[in-house]
């Protein structure tokens, strides 16, 4: 069931203002597959063009190059009246001319439902959002996180294939955009549809979907489970979009079938084993997450040494910033309530030691 | 608690009332000036039309209601029989029927071009702008006589189907109905488009894409969604250019010639050659009367819609 192909993006190129000065090519060749009844996030700092992956599936803009698929069937040269795909928009766009009902009811009117069905169907979205009192109101008598839900039923009325969220809770408050994305997560269950989420807010992405999409310049970068994306990312962009890192830079001394041998710079190395495609004597980036790292207890082999820069509580955690004569510090994060909180004081020498297993190597 | 709270309220109340009186202090000088301006004409205009004609113009300052009478009657001198003034009532006839579709013509033209400079790029909507209002900086007079030169029978456009050959006469066209609509829809059609897209521009185009993506061919995105949603625009422009038609004066009398008048030029033709000032008041009243009926039908039947629309 999970692996049945919803929308098939193959190679797909847009490019504004074609062949003028101000040309920019905001998707190039971009292929992806979002399968049925999925959350399908697609995450990316603004001018992505995640937005326009979105717009092109929705059909308000056209491909340059490459063709979508939705059911198999092309669809990439279709206006946006004849997909069975809608969309739930970054500010709403909900009819102010119109009630609460009158809105949920439109698309289910323009498709020529009966009156009564139309009637149904309004009342049934009505309680799936949790708005039936709120039936006859105007839309600027509501509230914003109301509004919300109300273009969250017009979208999901006419039942389509696929519903497109573009960005819908960055114009909530923190609060609410919780609440909301727990909605959201039930609504998509409750419904069976293919939800394709667009957001910069890689919490958002992590919390909420069964699939990231991690995009950049135009390009996927990664697509994969959201704790694949954050335990293993496959390059450096997507380690540092998402969560915290520290990047240590490394040269590969020399390697075997399965250990490699790198210098980290200070006359250290490490031993790791060995991806299957680099060469010696190569470039590359280590990837660490701040909690995947230790201060050294008696019974650790260290990795790295270096001062205490700076002691940073926030509450939950503590964050050591160590400087490792790096760029920039090395940092590691230590939960208060795990009780292995070492008394440090600034300045003081620590060593560092990290499970090899969870050092990433990325290639760049 | 409550106490403080309704004290504060009256103590609010008070101010806000002050600054109510402050501003109508400001406005006294233009509100003086209004009252002046229009009331004082509109009162000797009542009076006038209550007196008697002057043998050579102006009135005697005698009561009467021979004018009213004359708006609509009219009493042969031969043999004092009392007919229909018909010759009043088609003018008057003409001068509705024309404005009203000197109105639709402005709408059907004026509308998508609106929407055209509201749709383009926010830089180069104000140079379409300022294209709109270009004929404002020529003398009204001026423009018409300018269409007159178009249209007469020697004119550019009979000359150039002429000499095409597309006919062998020249088509009348100067002194008709279609003249005069031709000429008032191009005075007034500015007044049209700019209204309308004064609302357009403040129209969130996410609309139509919303509206499209809940499966609205083009012609629903129009009428449910677009046209609603400027209407105050598309009401506010129809008044502006209907209410001006209604009265219009050089377009009819340089288009029309002599034969086809409006409202307005009877209106001169009054207080001028026909020495007859009274009547020329009381159709100046009618006129002012049928612009207010008007308006209150047109508003009255907009907002309507726009509650069944809500419901």
């Amino acid at each position: 069931m999970e692996n049945t192909v919803a929308i098939d993006v193959s190679n797909v190129s847009k490019i504004f203002a074609r062949g003028t000065a101000q040309e920019v090519k905001a998707l190039d060749d971009v292929s992806v597959a979002i399968f049925q009844n999925e959350f399908f996030t697609l995450l990316g700092p603004s001018g992505c063009g995640k937005t326009t992956l979105l717009r092109l599936i929705a059909g308000f803009e056209h491909p340059t190059f490459g063709s979508i698929q939705l059911d198999g069937a092309e669809i990439s040269s279709l206006a946006p009246y004849d997909r069975p795909v809608n969309t739930v928009f970054q500010n709403y766009a909900l009819f102010p001319h119109m009630t609460v009902a009158e809105n949920i009811g439109f698309g289910l009117e323009m498709q020529g439902r009966s009156k009564t069905e139309v009637e149904t169907t309004v009342s049934e979205m009505l309680g799936l959002v949790r708005m039936e009192t709120l039936r006859d109101r105007h839309i600027d008598q509501i509230s914003g996180g109301q509004q919300q839900r109300v273009a969250l039923a017009r979208a999901l009325a006419p039942r389509p294939k696929v519903l497109l969220l573009d960005e819908p809770l960055s114009a909530l408050d923190l609060k609410l955009r919780k609440e909301m994305q727990v909605e959201l997560k039930r609504l998509q269950h409750e419904t069976g549809i293919t939800f394709v989420f667009v957001t910069h807010d890689q919490e958002e992405a992590l919390t909420m979907s069964d699939r990231v999409a991690v995009m950049n310049n135009g390009k996927i970068l990664q697509v994969d489970h959201p704790h694949e994306i954050y335990n293993r990312p496959n390059d450096r962009f997507v380690a540092d979009f998402i969560g915290d890192t520290n990047f240590i830079r490394a040269r590969i001394i020399d390697k075997d079938s399965t250990r490699m041998h790198l210098d980290i710079g200070g006359e250290k190395s490490i031993q790791l084993p060995t991806p299957s495609d680099l060469s010696a004597n190569r470039e590359i980036t280590l990837a660490i997450r701040p909690e995947q790292a230790r201060i050294c207890g008696a019974e650790d082999t260290p990795i790295f040494e270096g001062k205490l820069a700076e002691t940073i509580y926030i509450g939950t955690d503590t964050h050591y910033q160590i400087d490792i004569g790096t760029d920039s510090p090395f940092v590691i994060r230590v939960q208060n309530a795990s009780g292995e909180v070492p008394p440090l004081t600034q300045g003081d020498r620590v060593a560092i030691s990290i499970d090899s297993a969870v050092i990433q190597v990325l290639r760049d | 608690m409550s106490k403080t709270r309704t004290h504060q309220e009256s103590l609010e109340a008070q101010a806000q009332r002050k600054e109510v009186k402050r501003n109508l202090l400001l406005s006294t000088p233009a509100l003086i000036v209004l009252i002046c301006a229009a009331s004082g004409p509109l009162l000797i205009m009542v009076v006038f039309s209550f007196l008697t004609s002057g043998d050579y113009g102006g009135v005697k300052w005698e009561w009467s209601t021979q004018a009213w009478f004359q708006v609509a009657f009219y009493r042969d001198i031969f043999d004092d029989t009392v007919s229909i003034a018909d010759a009043h009532l088609s003018i008057l006839w003409r001068s509705v029927r024309l404005s009203f579709l000197t109105t639709l013509t402005a709408f059907v033209l004026g509308f998508p071009t609106a929407y055209f400079i509201a749709t383009r790029p926010p830089e180069t909507r104000n140079i379409w702008l300022f294209l709109v209002t270009i004929p404002f900086w020529t003398n009204l007079l001026i423009r018409t006589f300018a269409i007159l030169e178009i249209i007469r029978n020697q004119g550019v456009v009979n000359s150039f189907l002429l000499m095409l050959g597309v006919i062998d006469q020249p088509l009348d066209m100067l002194y008709t109905d279609i003249a005069i609509l031709l000429g008032m829809t191009y005075v007034y059609i500015p007044l049209m488009i700019l209204p309308i897209y004064a609302s357009m521009e403040r129209f969130d185009f996410k609309l139509v894409e919303a509206a499209y993506d809940l499966y609205a061919s083009r012609w629903k995105v129009m009428k449910r969604v677009i046209l609603p949603l400027v209407k105050p625009g598309v009401v506010a422009g129809s008044i502006l250019v209907f209410i001006p038609s209604l009265g219009a004066y050089v377009t009819p009398r340089v288009l029309g010639g002599g034969k086809n008048l409006m409202l307005g030029n009877l209106i001169e033709l009054q207080f001028g050659q026909g020495r007859n000032w009274p009547l020329g008041a009381a159709l100046s009243l009618t006129l002012l009367a049928i612009v207010m009926i008007a308006l209150i039908v047109y508003v009255r039947s907009a907002q309507k819609q726009g509650t069944t629309h809500g419901h």
